[in-house]
């Protein structure tokens, strides 16, 4: 069965947002965020740290519901869905983490084989266990990030960049239409962080991405297309190629309105 | 600190407000639970209590008091496997619906009106199951199905199940859920998020919590036989009252052992679960080896049941269910007739409220003796120096004081009471002393642990610039667990208002006394009554040592954090 199959009508659009806000009490983490991105689009996330990136991948994969405005993922409000609705659409987007979210407990194998418990049931990922074809598909997959070894090794026992490619590969198992990855390099050793990157920018080609980061230069260049975030607003949405120096010293100059009052609390 | 400030030395603690009430609280716990120290050192005490010693050793080893005590074994363990599986059918669901709202909203689930009255409705029953003594359920199903083994099984379903559903709760509270919240977010059902993200990371805590309850049960289950529910206990009693102590050696050996298994068996498991390498077992083999030990665990139940003849028939036939519900009408309305209440059911509050302070006070100061004996850790710390003789020494006598402690523990507070009832005479005294030997064994070994785990550098410093171990250990240790000994000193006070109030059941005071003699009168609206009473003093205990819980927490922490 195809992920695609269960697909709402097409949409022009992967991810909009309309004047689209997140409030924490009196604290606004993002405020009139307008933001669109067509489908197959690669796009990178860029601020100083509280600066809402999170709440805003968090409004993105459609764990976070807004507080203002209106969000559009895959064509779909998940404000007016229902409770399964809301799961087959969540079930669209893969997300990867900054730490490792994935079971300590479990294999390799089968924290991967959960990338699709949003099609399957409970027993049949129990079952996909010990299925011949599941294990080989899965095996092929941690191949391909590298990890083909360690298919049986439980996940706590390797290394923060072993666990980010598991990450990577239960989103390539799960084969979401969207992919979102908050921080994906910030608790991978500086000297792995290109190769795991590769493998995202593998893992999310024909697909949409939207990548944050506070790490530019090894993460910008494989992106067409930049968002920079500052104390909650759209501070500047250009190719990459216009992303001036200047630019980048307004986003990160410690003035007076960057320091938050409150300290921003992050989506994760 | 400022300089100025510290001019005026702090009046010490016991000169303090908290302090005096605290002596004041002991003086007045000791009137009323009429200790009396005469009694104690009588000379008739002296001699039952050196009868006894010397009776114990050798154990009775006869083959046909052994052969004897097959059965009554075998019930016991029947009993605790039955009871806990009813606890853990019970308390586990519970748990689920008694989690906070944040776990809810990790696993996807969305946060309504309904779901928080049903978290509320789920914690209100388990706290009125777990506020009601084991021992004052087995008596209300005593009355209410019959004597035998199954109203001790539901006793310990009943009982167990409320301990079990909170911690469970609690224990799924603190467990990370970023996991789960990770299978949400891409799709997953709550039920399907729980299962894989959240489950796996709280089963080495649960089945270690399930193992330590089998424990307590095996130990509960071996007392409910005093009051007419089968087992164990029914022997050691009889041994008791025919003054046999090598009986009673031989019985407390058996049940030693029994729960020194358990524990083996909960060390071996959880070491195994953490080797583990996946949820589910990898290959053909593993999955029989899985399979084949659920068989084990279901066909042990089964044949508990079977062994206790707990049939559907007995348990719910006609004839159960009609006395049951016979007994349930004579429930309503409680007795609450303002004479009865003043003239029994207060004073024997007060009795069971002062009964429970002196048994902790008791079992504190006893067990903080033998818990800085038993801190190995802590009087090696700075001693590598030391001549040989003393080391030896010392290894001795924590070796004999955590046997010591761990003699206490085991035999729970009815028994020690049917000890102490011969030894001092009927009464609260008998009651208080029970409950402050079997305290002392349990803090005991808390404060131990306590103390071994406090970082040794103030101790070790100390005995460097020429304290004595036992001085060192008072002034460079104490201080530093004062706050974790006084919580577990309050935690084990809540389980003690509980147990003092069946204490009375063996004619050692208190409202278990009362409670005793309405069900055998079969005054049911008295018993309800009292059963209200006992609910409200439970209620009233918890909610006072919580409060002083957190203050000293507060207090602690801001002090700790003045000092730096």
């Amino acid at each position: 069965m195809s992920v695609a199959a269960v697909a709402a009508p097409p949409a022009p659009e992967a991810l909009a947002f309309d004047a689209a806000g997140r409030s924490y009490g009196a604290f606004a983490a993002l405020a009139g965020v307008r933001l669109s991105l067509s489908p197959g689009e690669h796009v990178a996330v860029i601020g100083p740290s509280g600066a809402g990136k999170s709440t805003l991948l968090g409004l993105a994969n459609a764990s976070l519901a807004p507080t203002a405005g209106s969000v559009r993922v895959l064509g779909q409000d998940p404000a007016r869905l229902s409770a399964p609705a809301l799961r087959r659409l969540r079930a669209r987007v893969g997300t990867v983490h900054q730490r490792s979210h994935l079971v300590a407990q479990a294999s390799a194998l089968e924290n991967v084989l959960m990338g699709r418990l949003g099609v399957r049931s409970a027993l049949a990922t129990a079952l996909a266990v010990w299925r011949r074809r599941d294990r080989e598909e899965v095996g092929a997959l941690l191949d391909q990030v590298g990890l083909g070894a360690k298919l049986f090794e439980r996940v706590d026992r390797l290394s923060g960049g072993e666990q980010q490619r598991v990450a990577v590969a239960r989103v390539l198992y799960q084969a979401p239409e969207l992919v979102v990855a908050d921080e994906p390099l910030a608790s991978v050793d500086p000297t792995r962080s290109a190769e795991v990157l590769e493998l995202l920018l593998e893992a999310a080609r024909g697909r949409t991405l939207l990548l944050s980061t506070h790490r530019l230069e090894p993460v910008l260049p494989f992106f067409p297309r930049v968002v920079a975030l500052r104390a909650g607003r759209v501070l500047f949405d250009r190719r990459r190629g216009e992303v001036s120096a200047a630019d980048l010293e307004r986003l990160y100059r410690t003035g007076p309105e960057a320091a938050p009052e409150v300290a921003a609390p992050e989506a994760t | 600190m400022s300089g100025t400030r510290a001019a005026v030395p702090p009046r010490p603690f016991l000169l303090r407000l908290p302090g005096l009430g605290l002596l004041l609280a002991l003086a007045l716990a000791w009137r009323l639970s009429e200790g009396d120290l005469a009694a104690l050192f009588a000379p008739a005490a002296r001699a039952s209590f050196a009868d006894f010693a010397r009776g114990f050793w050798p154990p009775a080893s006869s083959r046909d008091f052994l052969l004897s005590l097959g059965r009554p074994l075998a019930e016991t363990v029947a009993i605790a496997a039955c009871g806990m599986a009813l606890a853990l059918a019970l308390g586990a669901p519970l748990a689920l619906l008694a989690t906070s709202p944040q776990v809810s909203a990790a696993l996807g689930g969305r946060a309504g009106k309904g779901r928080r009255a049903l978290q509320l409705a789920a914690r209100g029953l388990l706290a009125l199951l777990r506020s009601i003594p084991e021992v004052i359920w087995a008596l209300l199903f005593v009355r209410a199905v019959g004597i035998g083994p199954a109203p001790g099984v539901l006793a310990v379903g009943l009982a167990y199940a409320g301990v079990i559903g909170k911690v469970f709760a609690e224990i799924l509270d603190a467990t990370p859920r970023q996991a789960a919240a990770a299978l949400a977010e891409a799709g997953a059902s709550p039920a399907r998020a729980f299962l894989f993200g959240l489950f796996p990371p709280a089963r080495p805590v649960l089945l270690s919590y399930a193992l330590y309850r089998f424990d307590c049960a095996l130990r509960t289950s071996a007392v409910l036989g005093i009051v007419g529910a089968g087992g164990l206990g029914q022997q050691i009693e009889l041994s008791l009252k025919l003054l046999r102590p090598d009986e009673v050696a031989t019985e407390v050996l058996l049940l030693l052992v029994l729960v020194g298994g358990v524990d083996l068996a909960s060390v071996w498991l959880r070491g195994r679960l953490e080797r583990r390498r996946s949820l589910l077992p990898e290959g053909a083999a593993g999955l029989l080896r899985t399979a084949a030990e659920a068989l084990a665990v279901a066909a042990a139940v089964a044949l508990s049941a079977w062994l206790l003849d707990l049939s559907p028939a007995a348990l719910a036939g006609a004839e159960a269910r009609a006395g049951a519900l016979q007994f349930l009408r004579g429930l309503w309305p409680p007795d609450l007739g303002l004479a009865a209440l003043r003239a029994e059911v207060l004073p024997a509050c007060v009795e069971t409220l002062a009964l429970s302070v002196l048994g902790t006070a008791l079992g504190a100061a006893g067990g903080l003796a033998l818990a800085l004996a038993a801190a190995h850790r802590l009087r090696a710390a700075g001693g590598e120096r030391d001549a040989w003789p003393g080391r030896a020494l010392a290894l001795l006598l924590a070796g004999l004081a955590r046997a010591g402690l761990a003699f206490a523990r085991t035999l729970p507070e009815l028994l020690w009471a049917l000890f102490f009832v011969l030894a001092v005479g009927l009464g609260p005294f008998a009651g208080a002393l029970a409950l402050g030997v079997h305290t002392g064994g349990v803090l005991g070994r808390l404060y131990a642990e306590v103390l071994e785990e406090v970082p040794p550098g103030p101790v070790r410093a100390l005995r460097q610039a020429g304290a004595t171990p036992f001085a060192a250990a008072v002034l460079g240790a104490l201080p530093q667990a004062w706050p974790q000994l006084l919580a577990y000193t309050l935690y084990r006070w809540e389980v003690n208002i509980r147990a003092s109030a069946v204490l009375g059941v063996v004619g050692a005071g208190g409202l278990g006394r009362a409670l005793h003699v309405s069900m055998g009168l079969f005054d049911d609206h008295r018993t309800a009554t009292l059963v209200l009473a006992v609910l409200a003093l439970v209620t009233l205990v918890d909610l006072a040592s919580g409060l002083l819980r957190e203050r000293l927490g507060a207090s602690f922490t801001s002090r700790a954090s003045t000092h730096p």
